[in-house]
């Protein structure tokens, strides 16, 4: 693995890494950063963030996420889509996201948490789905912008 | 969201229309039922671009239809109604059912009346609260094996009932006897199956609810004789959907629907509104997964509704025959369905979607109960928990005009977020105990979110029904005791 190829999400401080806004029936996210790979990154975290309090999380299991898609629209609702399955069905919060690839059309990743122990973990919000509403990843030309609603 | 900019014709006091002219690609123009104020609203919020958005999909005929209750949603509004003719090329989209495949509402009457619970009515609460899992991805006791959830998905219903659930009685009275016969678990995904082998029988998050409550007001004393209802009745309302299967089945086929979409050159306005001719194999496909997701919603009902009874009996110390909890009917308001309907003369298939919006058919309509067939199907109309929530009936106009469709519920006016922030430093609770009513809810925002501030007022929804003739008031109920997910 070369370092300066990945990213990992651990907070930096003083980089703002994404904010949420409100939409009519449910939430969005807009994720910053100063490449598409970290605004990617950034985006996960936040909408972890928006599952759980990932403050107790410990980045103790891995998994492999992978996805594709017609467009970079598709590639990204089709990633996160992908880290929700693993929590919607395995319980899994995730902490850390490390991206190792990422084409237009295909992201490979690896996500880093631990199972939703009840007690120890606060469940903040059921997430239904990622839409396309809205959906925006854009350089603005003082970094990168990627926009997301959810339908919870 | 940019308030809405484009035409809107005033038809008469409750409908408007929007004109095939607005946008090139329409194929219909839009209808909107509202009154003059509501309008207003309905505007700020730019839902009427959604259904200019659903006017251009293939096949859709008459009208892009729009509920009292519409706000923004994905693809189509909630509240939003179009119909597709299957043999012209009409197209079916989950972007018009909603990931919530079959989310419903059942309303189950009672031989109680205020007095024979008054004093318990804390005690049913907290039972039921206790005895349904809600929540976050909350999971239930029933466990269902892959044989099982086959069956499921097949049956719906009838497998919650040869299981003992429920009764044949139940059956009867659930819009399709609660089993959509074209169901086809092989288009359901591992993912979906796993999602759902554990969720039965709970009531999951957000505005799904189980109520405890009260009739206040009876319009209409023949019909509400027929569906067995009269004032100071008790009552218990039921309203959740197909939980995390559902979910799942919506994404899948959002994503695969984006392929067919480019495949047969459909024009989207909008990309969650991804969509391929019912007639095609992606079209078939998805109706089969959605059937079964519809399916496990009603099993799903009626596995609650037996929870609910046997809390009742345990609460009450009274048996299942004294309390006499029978299902008044069980209506489904995100689904699509294969119906046949007079299209300039002529009985034609359509494919109906209906999101956020329920079923309504008239008096004399061969898919109703026999024993309400001099009355017209029960519409179910819940409001938010603070006000009230009506029992509707179908019509003829609502036939003709509306594909047999009526209103589903109060409708967001607030988003989650300003309502959180709007109930700071205010208790939900309080608030709705001084009126008399006992909420109980696992979420910690739940209640803020589902505030009565957070939704329209049901009572003038269901009046632009009523006065357009779309459906007809019968009852209107009010809340006493709430679960909240």
């Amino acid at each position: 693995m070369v370092m300066d190829n990945t990213l990992d999400i651990t907070p930096t401080p003083n980089q703002k890494r994404f904010d949420f806004f409100e939409h009519t029936a449910d939430i969005g996210i807009i994720a910053y950063g100063k490449t598409r790979k970290e605004a990617f990154t950034n985006i996960a975290y936040g909408m972890f963030t928006l599952l759980a309090g990932l403050d107790n999380v410990t980045p103790k299991k891995s998994i492999n996420i992978e996805a594709a898609g017609y467009d970079q629209d598709e590639l990204l609702v089709n990633f996160l889509s992908e880290l929700l399955y693993h929590c919607s069905t395995k319980g899994m919060l995730f902490s850390k996201v490390t991206i190792l690839e990422l084409t237009p059309t295909v992201i490979r990743a690896k996500a880093c948490g631990e199972k939703y122990i009840p007690g120890k973990h606060q469940l903040l919000q059921e997430i239904k789905t990622v839409t396309y509403h809205q959906l925006r990843i854009e350089d603005t030309g003082c970094g990168w912008e990627i926009q997301v609603i959810f339908d919870v | 969201m940019n308030p809405w900019q484009g035409p809107i014709e005033q038809i008469d006091d409750y409908r408007f229309r929007i004109p095939k002219s607005y946008m090139n690609e329409m194929r219909v123009p839009g209808l909107i039922y509202a009154n003059t104020e509501m309008l207003e609203h309905i505007k700020g919020d730019s839902t009427p671009i959604q259904v200019a958005n659903v006017a251009c999909l293939p096949g859709i005929i008459k009208y892009s239809i729009a509920m009292p209750d519409i706000h923004w949603g994905y693809g189509f509004s909630i509240g939003g109604v179009g119909a597709t003719e299957i043999d012209k090329g009409g197209i079916i989209s989950p972007g018009g059912v909603g990931s919530d495949i079959n989310c419903g509402v059942r309303l189950l009457r009672t031989n109680l009346t205020l007095p024979d619970i008054e004093d318990r009515l804390p005690a049913l609460v907290n039972g039921l609260f206790r005895n349904i899992p809600s929540g976050v991805g909350s999971h239930g006791s029933i466990k269902l094996s892959p044989k099982d959830i086959a069956m499921v998905l097949h049956t719906g219903t009838q497998w919650a009932n040869s299981h003992g659930y429920g009764t044949l009685e139940d059956m009867l009275y659930t819009e399709e006897q609660g089993q959509l016969s074209f169901a086809n678990p092989e288009q359901i995904s591992q993912r979906a199956l796993e999602r759902g082998h554990n969720q039965l029988g709970t009531l999951g998050s957000g505005n799904h609810f189980l109520e405890i409550q009260i009739i206040d007001k009876i319009f209409d004393p023949r019909i509400a004789g027929i569906f067995g209802l009269k004032e100071q009745q008790i009552t218990v309302m039921i309203h959740t959907g197909s939980r995390g299967l559902g979910y799942q089945v919506c994404e899948d086929y959002l994503r695969s629907m984006g392929d067919a979409s480019r495949k047969y050159g459909i024009y989207l306005p909008d990309r969650q509104l991804a969509c391929a001719p019912v007639d095609s194999p992606e079209g078939k496909g998805y109706l089969g997964a959605m059937a079964c997701a519809a399916n496990y919603a009603w099993a799903n009902r009626q596995c609650i509704t037996h929870l609910t009874r046997r809390t009742f009996e345990q609460i009450l110390g009274l048996s299942d025959k004294e309390i006499g909890m029978q299902l008044v009917y069980d209506v489904a308001h995100n689904i699509a369905k294969i119906e046949k309907h007079m299209v300039n003369g002529k009985e034609t298939r359509l494919c109906v979607h209906r999101k956020g919006a329920t079923r309504a058919f008239p008096a004399g309509h061969p898919d109703i109960p026999e024993k309400y067939r001099n009355a017209g199907q029960p519409v179910i109309v819940p409001g938010d928990m603070g006000r009230a929530s009506y029992v509707l009936v179908g019509t003829q106009l609502g036939m003709d005009e509306a594909f047999g469709t009526a209103c589903h519920g109060a409708g967001r006016i607030m988003s989650r977020t300003r309502a959180i922030k709007e109930a700071k430093g205010r208790s939900i609770t309080r608030e709705l105990a001084d009126k008399g009513i006992i909420v109980r809810s696992s979420g910690r925002e739940t209640l803020a979110e589902e505030m009565p501030e957070a939704y329209k007022d049901v009572n003038v929804v269901v009046n632009i029904l009523h006065q357009a003739g779309i459906a007809i008031k019968v009852a209107k109920i009010r809340p006493l005791g709430v679960v909240k997910g």
